[in-house]
């Protein structure tokens, strides 16, 4: 049975734990061992890494160096920590400099990067280690009729050359398991964009404007439901639809990947936390069980 | 004939303002800065300049090319790129402009030009560990409890106060106001 | 390298034989062909080698040329007139380089001629062979982007002016069947409807499309390509459904013997191999006397196979129509000696006795009442003789007189039959689909179980005991070798017991006078089918041991080829030369669509049991056409020969052949030529996803008027003419992400080109090129770019295209780009996008590199000695390089290039000629 060290990042805990609760839900199902990481660090995404670029090593190669401790690689959740750390896993193998500096840091607590361990995001677990061939056979009620838009996030698919996940211009992974899954995948204009997420901080309207740009261009293929793989990603293109400019009823459901994958394998939608999701997706689910 | 009479009347300088695209270019992840060919297809690919007037990525680049050193760092754009990395898939001559504006933005904040919203979420980090501690209340653990997840996050304080302390000062980050 | 450089290493290459001065280009484009005229005019002989069927190159797909809007076909087509006529030039089109040897002065290069299996002197390229021809492919010169039949010529002035057959080799079906039956050909006529021209297909091979359409295995069924995509053509049910086909609409032409011929033949056993041998011989003008011991002709056709898989009036019919060709059947007339027969006056005999004598078990009470052999319970039943069988039937065997045996059984009225094989369903060797309807049907399989004792206590069958088996190491055949579980002993209670354990030729038959194995098979040459008796040939089961009926008759056919030859005195006994047999890369799967095996309609279980009536019942017509338009068409050209009917110049020859030559030269110029980047490598832009965005190749052929839209520029979604054109620059060039970071130098010029064509077809379209740079760098270049914004109204946008989005209803194309002079980002619609790629080395370049022994530079192209001094010499001695092989070129520069590389080549031409 293959074991991950989850990482959850300082979001989804807090903020999206229904994402959290399915992901360990499926994964359990589909025969993955996943252990919480206890007494871990934010990965420093986002502001420290614009700020000081060794105290970024520093915070990321602790979450390494702690994975290296459990022994096992990581799984990371969220889009911003799994970039984060395969970046800063790539600046540490490759700069020795840079990585004795934070091992000093990390010295006292016994902890060391030695380059063991490799970071996965949610999407390769499903790609590389459970394989296509298995969620097909453990599907056991299929979705039918409908239409969802996958969204892939950024910092999940981009720089490939330090993620290696997918295709970044035409990246196919939530696609196939939508598919697998019974449901229709359906392409949009501007699939790869970003959802707008990281100008929340600096612009929020500018930041509104452009996950509003995506729902448009979703909306505009009559899709039924947004497929994520990202936390931020997740609450961004959720929250854009309670501005103005976005009736109630136009309100597509956001979905994170195993709240979609959930069902069709058989698990109950309370496993998976479809209560919390601000946008019912209970259209989705209706053919598939009783939400 | 005096020599004065054939100076020309304004010196025009052809050389960049300063060095500064050499002092990019010296730091990772800003190698082949001055390899851009001013082309437009980073500006075309980014939904920032998308969505607002201000924002050229190409601009950024050619302002740090011609050495607009003091203009770049006392600006906020560099702090909008949101680093989704599509002009960095796209740029056909290598050009990593979010690693570039990364780079921009480590020498701003060394110089005392750092957004507050940057600089409020940073100090909050090194003080806490982690970045949500204080929006995690009873709401939040019962949520947790009730999906069956571990209410305690088991996050750790204490490795902060040590990259804080190599890499920030004693005092929690200082910064002009950069609103 | 200078010219007394050269000069020493001519001299030290110690030529001591006279050697004709010769040249070899590789590569008949504009610059290979330069090449080649400039030698030639000098008086020295060239070998022009181009790999298509005709020379010309790239300037016989685009429409016109930069800067000067030349039509190419104009200024291409006197040059290809000019080297074909050329008395010094010796053009070999549709040929390869295999291999090089030797140095400068004295090259070995080893060439393979393909075949084009017409012929060049006699080919006057009316086309009278196209309309008849039923295959169909994408047309690779115009960019896939229309059709054509496999035989068939590249563009209207093709040199030389011939055509050419696609044929990849033998389609895995023909190569596969024992008999050698076409069946793409007649699988590609019933897509047509053509249903006689199939038929008759199927016939030249065997007189059994009936009969073999019911019963036989389908060897080429399990090879069938279309296996590896979903599920491999019904083939047998198709040619089974011609021959129903005819007889249901009586379109059964009279059969006309042709009997010409004195030396009378003699064939022992009228079973499958002995029909197909007399068939066969019958349609060569042999008259041929068939002997047979039986009261009827068919051997185990009509004696062992049920009724219910092969009625009697199908067999009737086919056997008829081979004795109305012709042949003799004696039937109640066995035969004691084949020296007898050779010395009546026969000068050949086939002996094609078949092998139908049971095999023995070898457990006591083997004789006993109520025990019978398979072969004879079947034969008494289809005799129509009266066979008591009691209720509760095993059989023992796997084979298919074993399943036979317990499907009649069924009928018979026996409630419980047990069909017992003591290997697994693995192994187990009868037809699966028999096994299957016996199922249906009700029969039970016991798998790994063996009989180890006959249970008679008064003399009449009561049971048999019985023990499990494991499966062990393999056998003498390969299989594994059950070994019995000890303790395992069963006993069943049986009242007829019916054994089908294989069998074997007749120890005390007439094959015995020649010589034999120890299981009184024939020994026969694997090839000729000679026996030890001159003049005696054998086939067939009474050869191979009992096998299948097609391996029989494919041996009768085999068999006819050889005594034809002896008859003749010819000299026989090589085999055939191999073809090659069609790989599963050389199959084109990129267009097909999933479809299921057409589905064999049955009678229903009640009522198939009740009687002998036929169980399957064939295809109707829609199902039969249906199933054939999933054929591959592995081998493009399926040799159903309608070309070569309809050829009035008789210039069509399906049996030439491959050939290699060997020439000797003193100098080689590559001249291979380009090939476009893949712009898939680009999803965002779109290409291959959206239908109106095309390359710029693709372009040249819908605006040349020989090209697949007669010149017409229209959208391929809807037909329309767009109003509105992008074109995009730099793709697949100055790309450092993609590995190709240099600039490919053309395609600036040739979108300025195509974008005035553009409004030159259309003077209200909105044309427009989004570039990062303009590079105009030659004479008349920067003129031109002038002339296309001023006189021709395209605009040019200096901004890079960063993705283009579809409009799903409109198939209208959206491009987003940032207009770098004002700082705006805008998104405008086009009706069309041309993508400009890069070029690229030519496919095919590493290959001829290995062989030369050279060094391809690090991006792919040829590298050459010193890019200012000898431009166009390589690294190897002796090998010259022009036009876009070491680096992307336009015309004028490929042309001179062509011109000294002819110059240097000459150089080492001129000092073998003064040796001599």
């Amino acid at each position: 049975m293959k074991e991950f060290v989850l990482y959850t990042g300082c979001t989804a805990p807090v903020r999206l734990p229904a994402y959290e609760a399915a992901v360990k839900a499926v994964l359990d199902k589909m025969g993955i061992k996943l252990i919480d990481m206890k007494g871990a660090n934010c990965c420093g995404a986002q502001y420290v890494e614009s700020v000081n670029r060794h105290a970024f090593a520093a915070m990321s190669g602790r979450i390494l160096a702690l994975s290296e401790k459990y022994g096992h690689d990581i799984l990371a959740i969220c889009g911003a920590c799994s970039g984060s750390l395969k970046w800063v896993k790539h600046e540490l193998d490759e700069d020795w400099k840079l990585r004795d500096e934070v091992n000093a840091l990390l010295a006292d607590e016994g902890l060391e990067y030695t380059g063991k361990t490799q970071v996965k995001h949610l999407l390769q677990i499903f790609h590389e280690d459970i394989g296509y061939d298995a969620i097909k056979a453990a599907i056991v009620k299929p979705y039918s009729g409908i239409r969802l838009a996958a969204h892939y996030g950024c910092h999940v698919t981009r720089p490939y050359d330090i993620v290696r996940v997918d295709d970044p211009e035409n990246p196919t992974i939530i696609d196939r398991l939508i598919e697998i899954a019974g449901g229709t995948p359906v392409d949009y204009t501007g699939k790869t964009r970003c959802c707008g997420g990281p100008m929340l901080a600096m612009d929020q309207s500018l930041a509104v404007k452009i996950g509003l740009d995506k729902i448009r261009n979703i909306r505009n293929e009559k899709a039924d439901g947004i497929v994520t793989a990202c936390v931020f990603c997740d609450i961004q293109l959720t929250q854009v639809q309670f501005g103005e400019g976005v009736g109630e009823k136009e309100r597509i459901p956001v979905l994170t990947l195993p709240q979609f994958l959930g069902p069709a394998l058989g698990i109950s939608p309370a496993k998976l936390g479809i209560s919390f999701n601000k946008i019912s997706p209970s259209k989705i689910l209706a053919g598939v069980m009783e939400v | 004939m005096s020599e004065t009479a054939h100076e020309p009347r304004n010196k025009i300088a052809h050389e960049p303002k300063s060095t500064f695209s050499q002092e990019i270019a010296a730091q990772p992840g800003g190698e082949y800065i001055r390899k851009c060919i001013q082309c437009g297809l980073c500006t075309a690919s980014c939904m920032v300049a998308n969505y607002t007037d201000k924002y050229r990525p190409r601009k950024m680049v050619q302002k740090i090319l011609i050495g607009e050193r003091e203009e770049v760092l006392s600006s906020e754009l560099p702090w909008l790129c949101m680093t989704c990395r599509l002009c960095e898939e796209r740029c056909q001559e290598g050009v990593s402009l979010a690693e570039i504006f990364h780079v921009v933005r480590d020498i701003a904040a060394r110089e005392g030009h750092i957004p507050k919203v940057f600089k409020d979420t940073v100090n909050l980090v090194m003080k806490d560990g982690w970045l949500l501690k204080g929006s995690y209340t009873d709401f939040e653990q019962d949520d947790r409890t009730s999906l069956g997840l571990d209410p305690d996050l088991n996050w750790n304080e204490e490795f902060m106060k040590k990259v804080k302390a190599r890499y920030f000062g004693k005092e929690p980050v200082e910064g002009g106001e950069q609103e | 390298m200078t010219t007394e450089e050269t000069s020493k290493q001519n001299s030290s290459a110690g030529q001591t034989e006279s050697k004709v001065p010769a040249a070899l280009v590789v590569g008949g484009g504009v610059a290979g062909m330069q090449a080649a005229l400039d030698i030639a005019s000098q008086g020295f002989k060239v070998y022009l080698l181009e790999q298509s069927p005709s020379i010309g190159g790239r300037m016989a797909m685009i429409d016109k040329t930069f800067p000067t809007l030349d039509c190419s076909a104009c200024i291409l087509t006197p040059r290809l007139s000019e080297t074909s006529r050329n008395p010094n030039i010796e053009l070999l089109t549709y040929s390869e380089v295999k291999s090089i040897t030797g140095e400068a002065g004295d090259f070995r290069v080893r060439i393979r001629r393909k075949a084009r299996y017409v012929n060049e002197k006699k080919c006057s390229a009316c086309a009278e062979c196209v309309p008849v021809c039923p295959v169909e492919v994408p047309n690779d010169f115009d960019q896939g982007l229309g059709f054509r039949k496999a035989i068939y010529s590249p563009f209207p002035q093709s040199t030389p002016n011939a055509y050419t057959i696609d044929k990849k080799g033998e389609p895995p079906c023909r190569a596969t069947c024992p008999a050698h039956v076409n069946a793409q050909g007649f699988v590609t006529l019933m897509k047509h409807g053509k249903y006689d021209e199939a038929l008759e297909i199927v016939r030249d091979a065997i007189p059994f499309p009936g009969v073999l359409g019911r019963v036989c295995i389908s060897f080429c069924e399990a090879e069938c390509e279309r296996g590896t995509l979903d599920d491999s053509m019904s083939i047998r049910n198709l040619h089974r459904f011609l021959a129903d086909y005819e007889r249901e609409n009586n379109l059964a032409k009279p059969v006309v013997p042709k009997i010409d011929k004195k030396e009378r033949v003699a064939v022992v056993g009228a079973g499958p191999a002995g029909i197909s041998c007399a068939y066969q011989l019958a349609r060569k003008g042999y008259p041929v006397t068939v002997f047979e011991a039986k009261p009827e002709a068919g051997g185990l056709l009509r004696y062992a196979i049920p009724e219910y898989r092969l009625p009697r009036n199908i067999l009737d019919e086919e056997i008829q129509r081979v004795v109305d060709l012709g042949v003799k059947i004696k039937v109640n007339t066995p035969v004691k000696s084949v020296r007898d027969l050779l010395a009546k006056g026969f000068k050949a005999v086939f002996v094609g006795t078949g092998a139908s004598v049971s095999n023995k078990i070898g457990l006591p009470g083997e004789e006993i009442v109520g025990v019978i052999h398979s072969v004879e319970f079947l034969e008494k039943v289809n005799t129509g003789q009266d066979v008591k069988i009691g209720e509760k039937v095993a059989v023992i065997g796997g084979g298919d007189a074993a399943i036979d045996a317990a499907r009649v059984a069924v009928r018979l009225g026996a409630s419980d039959v047990t069909v017992i094989y003591r290997r697994s369903n693995i192994e187990i060797p009868a037809i699966p689909s028999e096994v299957e309807d016996a199922k249906s049907e009700g029969v039970k399989f016991m798998m790994l179980t063996n009989p180890i004792e006959i249970l008679s206590p008064r003399g009449v069958l009561t049971g048999i005991r019985c023990v499990r088996m494991r499966l062990g190491e393999p056998d003498h055949s390969g299989r594994s070798r059950p070994v019995p579980i000890v303790g395992s002993e069963f006993t069943m209670a049986v009242n007829t017991l019916i054994l089908g354990v294989g069998q074997s030729a007749n120890p005390r038959g007439v094959q015995t006078e020649c010589d034999c194995t120890e299981y009184a098979t024939v020994k026969a040459d694997p090839v000729t089918l000679q026996t030890s008796i001159p003049g005696v040939f054998a086939g067939g089961d009474v050869v191979l041991g009992p096998l299948t009926v097609v391996k029989a008759v494919g041996q009768g056919r085999q068999a006819a080829d050889s005594i034809d030859m002896y008859l003749r005195g010819i000299p026989f006994g090589h085999s055939p030369p191999e073809r090659h047999r069609v790989q599963s890369y050389e199959v084109d799967k990129r267009r097909v669509l999933p479809a299921k095996r057409a589905i064999m309609a049955k009678q229903g279980i009640r009522s198939r049991k009740s009687d002998f009536s036929e169980v399957e019942l064939g295809f109707s017509e829609e199902t039969a056409h249906s199933e054939a338009e999933r054929c591959l068409g592995c081998a493009v050209c399926c040799d159903c020969n309608q070309c070569v009917k309809a050829c009035q110049r008789g210039a069509i020859d399906q049996s030439m052949t491959d050939e290699s030559a060997e020439l000797s030269v003193g100098a080689i110029i590559i001249a291979t030529g380009y090939r476009l980047f893949d712009i898939t490598a680009y999803p965002q832009l779109g290409y291959g996803r959206y239908s109106n965005v095309i390359h710029a190749m693709e372009y040249e052929r819908l605006i040349n008027a020989s090209g697949p839209t007669k010149g017409h520029l229209i959208r391929l979604s809807d037909g329309r003419i767009p109003e509105s054109m992008g074109f995009i620059q730099c793709v697949g060039a100055r790309d450092v992400s993609k590995d190709v970071p240099y600039c490919s130098r053309v395609c600036c010029m040739y979108a300025i080109k195509n974008a005035v064509m553009a409004r030159e077809h259309n003077p209200d379209a909105d044309v427009t090129i989004y570039y990062a740079d303009i590079r105009a760098f030659g004479k008349g270049f920067e003129q031109f770019y002038d002339m296309a914004q001023t006189r021709f109204g395209v605009k040019f946008v200096r901004g890079r295209v960063a993705e283009v989005a579809e409009d799903k209803h409109t198939h209208n194309l959206t491009v987003r780009y940032e207009d770098t002079e004002t700082g705006t980002l805008h998104d405008v619609e086009h009706e069309m996008i041309v993508i400009s790629p890069g070029i690229q080395p030519p496919e095919g370049l590493d290959d001829l590199a290995v062989e030369l022994g050279m060094d391809l530079a690090a991006d792919g192209y040829v590298d050459v000695a010193d890019q200012i001094v000898t431009p166009v010499d390589t690294k190897i001695a002796g090998v010259f390089v022009c036009g876009c092989a070491d680096a992307p070129k336009d015309i004028p520069d490929s042309v001179s290039a062509g011109s000294a590389a002819a110059m240097r080549a000459t150089i080492i031409l001129n000092n073998m000629r003064k040796k001599v």
